[in-house]
Formats: C-alpha cells, sequence, structure tokens
C-alpha cells in the first residue's frame, strides 16, 4: 500500500469527571495509509468516537484532556505540536468529518448551499459567486438531484439519505485527505446505507484519499473496510486485515462480536436459533479490573488474565492482538458453537 | 405546504401573519410607532407644544374655550382632550407621551438584549470561570427585587432621560443573559457546532454565526418583552418622581395629576392610562404571537 498518513502513537484521551478520571481512550496505536479505509470497531463507550475527536484534537476541554505524551503524526506534522490556529487550518482541509446524525450536524438556519460555501471561503479563498458555484457542483457530485435548486434547500427539507449527502459534500469540500466517518450510516434507512457507503467507496477511489470508518455494525466494515481495528474499553484489543478478521480473529471479544451477528443460514428449515450475546456486560470505566478488561465476559480466560494485563502484540504480519491466549483457528465460545 | 427553499425565519412570519390576535396588535404598535416617528421629527405635537400652555387650567373635554396660538393672539376652539393645571393640551401632552414611551422601550430592549445575550453567549459557549463570574453578577442582580435596582440606579444617576433608560437597560439584561446561556449551553451540545469546528471554523465564528441565528426566537420575544417592560418601568419610576424630568410622559402626568382625580379633573390620568393600556395590551399580544411563531419547536 501507499505511504502513512496519520500514525498515532500511545493516545490517552482522558476525562476529568466528578469521581475521579476516567481514560476514555488508554494508550491507543494504529497507522492509515493512503487510499485505505480502517475500521474503527467496537460498542459503545470502547473509546472509538473520542478516539477520533482526539485526532482532530475536539475532544471539549475541560473536562477532557488529551496527555502531552500522545503523538498523532497527519501529514508529516506533530498535531499536538499545533497551536489552535494552525489546528483549525487542519481540521476540514486535511482531516475532514461526517457526523451520524445529518440533521442536528447540518444548522438548521442556513441554507445547504451557504453552509457548503462557507467552509469553502474559509479554506480555499474562494469568492462568494465561486463558493456557491463549487458548492452546486460539489452537491451534484455527491448524487444530489437539482443541486442548483437544492442548493438553496434548508436542512429540514431534506431527506436522511439527501443530508447525509450534503454533509459528504461539505466534508469533501476542502479534498482532505483522511475523511472521518463516525457511523455515517446509523441514523439512515436501511436502503440509504448502503447508497452512502457505495458513495464514500466511489469518492474515495476517485481521490485517493484514506477512510477511518468508525461503527458498530460489522456488516458495514465487511462491506468497505480493508483493515479493522477493535476496540474495547477504551483500547485497540484487535487489529486485522479484513478477510482473516472475519475468517480468524484472534481475541475472543472479535469471535464474540462476530458470533452475535444473526444467521440465516444456521436457522434454515424453519428451526430459529437462540441468538448468541456475549455474556456479561463492559465493565465500569472508573473501576477497570485489574488484568485483561474482557476476562470477566471471556469463556477462555484464564488465572493468569485477571492478574496481567495483555498489550497489543504481533502474531502474524498485520495482525496483532492483546490477548494472553488468542483464539486458534475455529475456536468459538461453547454457547456460540451450540447455537 | 412546503414552498421550496424556505427559511425557517420566513416560515415563523408567515405563522405570524394567520394570528389574528398577533397582527391587531402589530397593527395598533405600528400605528403607535409611526405616531412616535412623527413626533420625533417634529412633524407634530413638538416639545415645545407640549409645554407651552394653550389655553385657562382645567378646560374639560369638549368643551369651548379661547384658545392660543403660536403667535399669541386667541381664537375660540374647541378642546380635545382637555387642559391641565398649566392650561396646557392633554392631547398634545398625551401623543408627544408615545415618542417617550416608544424611545425608552427602543433603546433599553435593544441594550439590554445585546448585553444579554453577547454574555450569554460567552459564558454558555465558555463556560469555565467567565461563566462563574457573569452567574455571579447574574446571582447578585436577581437577589434583590429589580425595583429596587431600578430606583438605586436612576436615583444615582439623577432624574431624566438617560439615568431611567440606565437604570432599566442594567437590571433587564439578567433576564436575557440566563435564558440565553442556558439555550447556548443546549445549543453547543448539537452536532452542528460539532461539525463546524471540524471544518475548521474559530471559535468566534460558531458563536455569531452558527449559535446566535439559532437565538432568534429569543431574541425577538425579549426585544418585545423588554420593551414593555420598559414602558411600564418608566411610567413606575415617573410616578415615584425618578424618572422624566422636564417633559412629559405618561409617568409624569398620571404622577402629576393625581391630585386633580381627587377634584373631578379625571381626564389626564385617565388618558395616559388608556393609551398605556392600550399599548402594553397590543404590544402582549403581539409578543404572544412572536412566541407562538417563532419558537423552533413549534415551527414545523
Amino acid at each position: 500500500m501507499g505511504k502513512t498518513v496519520l500514525e498515532v502513537q500511545n493516545l490517552v484521551t482522558e476525562f476529568h469527571v466528578e469521581h475521579g478520571v476516567a481514560r476514555a481512550v488508554d494508550g491507543v496505536s494504529f497507522h492509515l495509509e493512503e487510499g485505505e479505509t480502517l475500521g474503527l470497531v467496537g460498542e459503545s463507550g470502547s473509546g472509538k468516537s473520542v478516539t477520533s475527536l482526539s485526532l482532530m484534537r475536539l475532544v471539549p476541554s475541560p473536562p477532557g484532556r488529551i496527555l502531552p505524551s500522545s503523538r498523532i503524526v497527519l501529514g508529516g506534522r506533530d498535531v499536538m505540536k499545533l497551536s489552535e490556529r494552525e489546528m483549525q487550518a487542519v481540521r476540514g482541509s486535511e482531516v475532514a468529518m461526517v457526523f451520524q446524525d445529518p440533521m442536528t450536524a447540518l444548522n438548521p438556519v442556513y441554507t445547504v448551499g451557504n453552509q457548503l460555501a462557507e467552509v469553502l471561503l474559509r479554506h480555499e479563498g474562494l469568492s462568494r459567486e465561486k463558493a456557491r458555484a463549487r458548492a452546486v457542483e460539489l452537491l451534484e457530485h455527491v448524487g444530489i438531484p437539482a443541486p442548483a435548486k437544492r442548493a438553496d434547500s434548508y436542512p429540514h427539507q431534506l431527506s436522511g439519505g439527501m443530508r447525509q449527502r450534503a454533509m459528504i459534500a461539505m466534508a469533501l469540500s476542502c479534498s482532505p485527505r483522511i475523511l472521518i466517518a463516525d457511523e455515517p450510516t446509523t441514523a439512515l434507512d436501511v436502503t440509504i446505507q448502503a447508497q452512502i457507503l457505495e458513495l464514500i467507496k466511489k469518492l474515495q477511489r476517485e481521490t485517493g484519499m484514506a477512510v477511518i470508518m468508525i461503527t458498530h455494525d460489522l456488516g458495514v466494515v465487511a462491506e468497505t473496510c480493508d483493515r479493522v481495528n477493535v476496540m474495547y474499553c477504551g483500547r485497540i484489543v484487535e487489529e486485522a486485515p479484513i478477510r482473516d478478521l472475519f475468517a480468524a480473529p484472534k481475541h475472543p471479544y472479535t469471535r464474540g462480536l462476530i458470533d452475535s451477528i444473526p444467521d440465516l443460514e444456521a436457522s434454515r428449515g424453519g428451526v430459529r436459533k437462540p441468538l448468541f450475546a456475549i455474556p456479561g456486560m463492559v465493565p465500569d470505566i472508573h473501576h477497570l479490573p485489574a488484568g485483561c478488561r474482557f476476562a470477566e465476559r471471556c469463556f477462555k480466560a484464564a488465572d493468569a488474565c485477571r492478574s496481567s494485563d495483555p498489550v497489543l502484540s504481533d502474531l502474524a504480519p498485520g495482525r496483532r492482538a492483546a490477548c494472553l491466549t488468542p483464539l486458534a483457528a475455529g475456536e468459538r465460545a461453547p454457547a456460540a458453537a451450540e447455537a | 405546504m412546503n414552498a421550496h427553499g424556505e427559511s425557517l425565519f420566513r416560515k415563523s412570519l408567515r405563522k405570524l401573519r394567520r394570528d389574528r390576535f398577533g397582527m391587531a396588535g402589530l397593527a395598533v404598535v405600528g400605528f403607535f410607532g409611526l405616531v412616535a416617528l412623527g413626533v420625533k421629527l417634529g412633524l407634530f405635537c413638538t416639545l415645545a407644544q407640549a409645554t407651552t400652555p394653550v389655553g385657562p387650567q382645567f378646560v374639560r373635554p369638549g368643551a369651548a374655550y379661547q384658545r392660543t396660538l403660536a403667535d399669541g393672539t386667541k381664537a375660540a376652539a374647541r378642546s380635545l382632550f382637555g387642559t391641565d393645571i398649566q392650561g396646557r393640551d392633554v392631547a398634545v401632552k398625551l401623543v408627544y407621551s408615545i415618542k417617550q414611551a416608544f424611545a425608552i422601550g427602543v433603546i433599553v430592549a435593544v441594550l439590554s438584549v445585546a448585553v444579554g445575550v453577547v454574555l450569554g453567549c460567552i459564558s454558555g459557549y465558555f463556560g469555565g470561570l467567565v461563566d462563574d463570574a457573569l452567574l455571579w453578577l447574574y446571582t447578585a442582580i436577581n437577589s434583590v427585587p429589580f425595583i429596587l435596582w431600578i430606583v438605586s440606579i436612576s436615583y444615582a444617576f439623577g432624574r431624566g432621560f438617560t439615568g431611567v433608560v440606565v437604570a432599566l437597560a442594567a437590571t433587564f439584561w439578567v433576564g436575557v443573559y440566563f435564558n440565553v446561556r442556558a439555550e447556548v449551553r443546549r445549543l453547543k451540545e448539537l452536532e452542528f457546532v460539532l461539525a463546524s469546528e471540524s471544518y475548521g471554523a474559530s471559535k468566534w465564528s460558531i458563536i455569531f454565526r452558527d449559535i446566535v441565528p439559532n437565538l432568534s426566537h429569543l431574541i425577538f420575544v425579549f426585544l418585545s418583552l423588554d420593551f414593555i417592560a420598559a414602558v411600564k418601568n418608566e411610567v413606575i419610576l415617573s410616578f415615584l418622581g425618578l424618572g422624566i424630568a422636564g417633559e412629559p410622559s405618561w409617568g409624569v402626568m398620571i404622577s402629576n395629576a393625581r391630585l386633580d382625580l381627587l377634584a373631578g379633573k379625571w381626564w389626564e390620568v385617565t388618558g395616559a392610562t388608556i393609551l398605556l393600556f392600550v399599548l402594553v395590551m397590543a404590544f402582549n399580544m403581539l409578543t404572544d404571537a412572536l412566541q407562538d411563531a417563532f419558537d423552533p419547536k413549534k415551527v414545523g
């Protein structure tokens, strides 16, 4: 693959709350290459959104704080060392973001065209007319019919899918090197989801930008990603190329996630098998266990897992897992094997 | 029917136009406003006319009397709304006072809303120490009954127009501030603010371009609420002898004429009260309609 556009090392983001410090992201390291799509998968609260906000230094502060020991290298520049002004120039032009709910992510008092033009005015220094013309072009590019007319629409006059397209047009307006898509399809109808994912892929092919796809939906991951990072409790627990991840997950948590996908094949013949669910709950971020954070819920947990904290280590080229007892191919939880 | 490219603002205006009480209120307020403008431009009922005696004292409304004209000659005339204790034309004073009411209402409303919105935005958006300090100021002002503040500030500034304006604006902004602060705290959590940040907008650009336009309903409602409150408070201040001096105003008229009332000279007090009532009532109707029309939860 191409050259590295983003390198994150030991990212720690804390939130100072009433009863102590919550580490929402705890020592996350990963990299992103030109043109690839990296999946960031995990349950809600696993730290995937905070990770993406940290990359743009948009964690609300206070109460949030990115520890200075964290390193975020974006296109050769250390983001942590930039001033707030320099950071404003980076946001939107080098990294742009697409949000989950396009209804709340667009300002209700401006037309879609105006909001788009605003970003162009700020970053590209275009004149009003040129920005407006470019906005219409962008809307057309993301597949909005009658773009010149739609540019004068207010967000509430567009459907969810249209809004998300407008949002994507905004994110793409300054040709960013990295697009962060934070659950871009979660708020949309199933029929629209595929269209939006296809649009992102198409634009990625055209521009060669890298995409970080944040989602809890393994279906979306399978559809779009080249590589996947699985997050649990603020840490990356497994990293793998997409095929390997689904074929032979190494971390029991990943296995559990995959086994939780309803399987139509298995319930053929009118007999519906019960759905598999990972037992237990995500531990409270203020009372994390001493050992592996997944130990309480893991079918393979040994005594060692409860006392020592596993680190993310290389298992094969491109494959890493934070587990003392990584799974062999085909190994599953007894309950999942039955189901 | 959802007209294409129609902003929430225009939609609100359309809703306002359908509100009969609101439009009636607007018509009355508009009429008063035009009269006030006419007086301000010196077209009729000038200050000189309002303060110069035109005939004997206490001419009854509708009675015939010898009117002293501007050039000093006398002519037979029929009184419109009587004369006061010094023989000044009550009708002229009443009309002139409309300008007073509007001047105070508009200046106080604009000042208090401007201060309240700016401070509310700063407090709500930035939070932290600035917020603590402003909130403390708010609580301090709010913990004393407003009328006491108003009386003491206007006393400190001395009698007159400026004193009234400063006293009212200095106390009215806190209501605007607190509501704006709460709304900004809500708005800044919405994703479009985060989205704007993620496209590299500066903090001030977010406050004034993203957040303030979303406060338009609060701004409209507070402009009209503070206008009404200012008009009423001017009357109270003048009645207490702390308001306008040297010029007629409804408050001054009511204050001066309250002893006349006991003697059966009812017209000056009645005239001022009725005009005050009509203006406040009409404005209240307009405010209600504005609240309905511009509340973003009701515009759909």
